[in-house]
């Protein structure tokens, strides 16, 4: 008889319990249920998403490199010479910050067609190209832009026509 | 590349604002010379000189420089669009203005209105000198670098100058 009792408290004290963990479960759950939409909200606002899509692109972005064929006045005969004129252009127009980021190399130069090859990221195509305004006038000469190229082999073919 | 080139060939009337250009187009120099195409722009270079008067009447287009690429009310904006004729943009003044480091905040409020439609924008080298000509990609590369979009970069540099040269813009 009190074997039977204590069986029946303590089943009860049991169902309590239960009752009780599954009480604290789904109030903590709804806790961070409210906690989740809070930060969801936070994320669905426009300075985050624009954040959260640059971080996407950036791992996506491959530096591009293209090749700008351009005749050279005959002022002009050496390669590093070339170089310096240009680099000391963008600075001029942009400033060292963009200098370096630019970084134009020539990577070929003819001199009997005077024409050369420079390479530097496409996205700064407008740059480049702008910046021989101010080249030309360093240079003493017309420095013109006659084509981009996407490999150095089709850029130099051009440049030897 | 077939581009044009703007030369200026002296004051028609006498009047200080009143020039004379002819444009000449590579593949039309022979044509253009022998019927004499020219074309009047009125220079403007400070506020005050925006006016409606017989001489902006008669002249093909409109040209800004000076102070006003640096400066320029929303007020003399309204009236340039008012007065409907393509507005011109001397670039080397441009290209000594960003080198002098000086403000194109004029410029930059041309370059919206232009993107909105306001009114039409060609770009002319402003030489004095044949050795002072500039490639027109040049002049397209500082264009679009300073916030036109590629399209209407390229009208302003190829398209607009032979269309007013050809009378396209008044008729």
């Amino acid at each position: 008889m009190v074997s039977s009792q204590t069986a029946l408290v303590a089943s009860w004290i049991c169902i309590v319990c239960v009752v009780a963990t599954l009480t604290y479960i789904f109030f903590k759950l709804r806790n961070v249920e409210q906690e989740l939409s809070i930060l969801k909200e936070a994320l669905g606002g426009k300075a985050i998403k624009a954040y959260l899509k640059e971080i996407e692109t950036r791992q996506k972005r491959k530096i591009v490199k293209r090749y700008l064929v351009m005749k050279v006045s005959p002022i002009i005969k050496d390669r590093k010479a070339l170089e310096g004129i240009l680099q000391e252009s963008i600075r001029k127009l942009y400033g060292s910050a963009y200098l370096s980021l630019i970084n134009p190399k020539v990577l070929y130069f003819n001199v009997r067609s005077g024409k050369a090859v420079v390479r530097f990221p496409n996205e700064f195509r407008w740059k480049v190209i702008a910046s021989l305004s101010i080249a030309s006038k360093e240079a003493g000469g017309p420095i013109t832009p006659l084509r981009i190229a996407g490999t150095l082999r089709k850029a130099k073919k051009l440049a030897d026509e | 590349m077939g581009y044009s080139a703007i030369a200026e060939i002296g004051d028609s009337s006498g009047s200080r604002n009143l020039r004379t250009v002819k444009l000449l187009a590579l593949n039309e120099v022979r044509r253009a010379m022998a019927r004499d195409f020219f074309i009047n722009i009125y220079v403007i270079s400070k506020e005050d000189e925006v006016k409606v008067t017989s001489e902006v009447r008669h002249a093909d287009a409109l040209e800004v420089r000076g102070v006003m690429l640096s400066r320029i009310s929303d007020k003399a904006l309204k009236k340039l669009s008012l007065m409907r004729k393509p507005v011109g943009i001397p670039m080397l003044e441009v290209i000594s203005r960003l080198t002098r480091g000086l403000s194109i905040e004029g410029l930059m409020k041309l370059l919206s209105y232009y993107q909105r439609g306001e009114f039409e924008i060609f770009a002319g080298s402003g030489a004095t000198r044949i050795h002072e000509l500039l490639h027109p990609e040049i002049y397209l590369a500082i264009l679009a670098d300073l916030g036109l979009t590629e399209i209407h970069a390229l009208e302003a540099v190829f398209e607009n100058p032979q269309r007013i040269f050809k009378g396209g813009v008044n008729g």
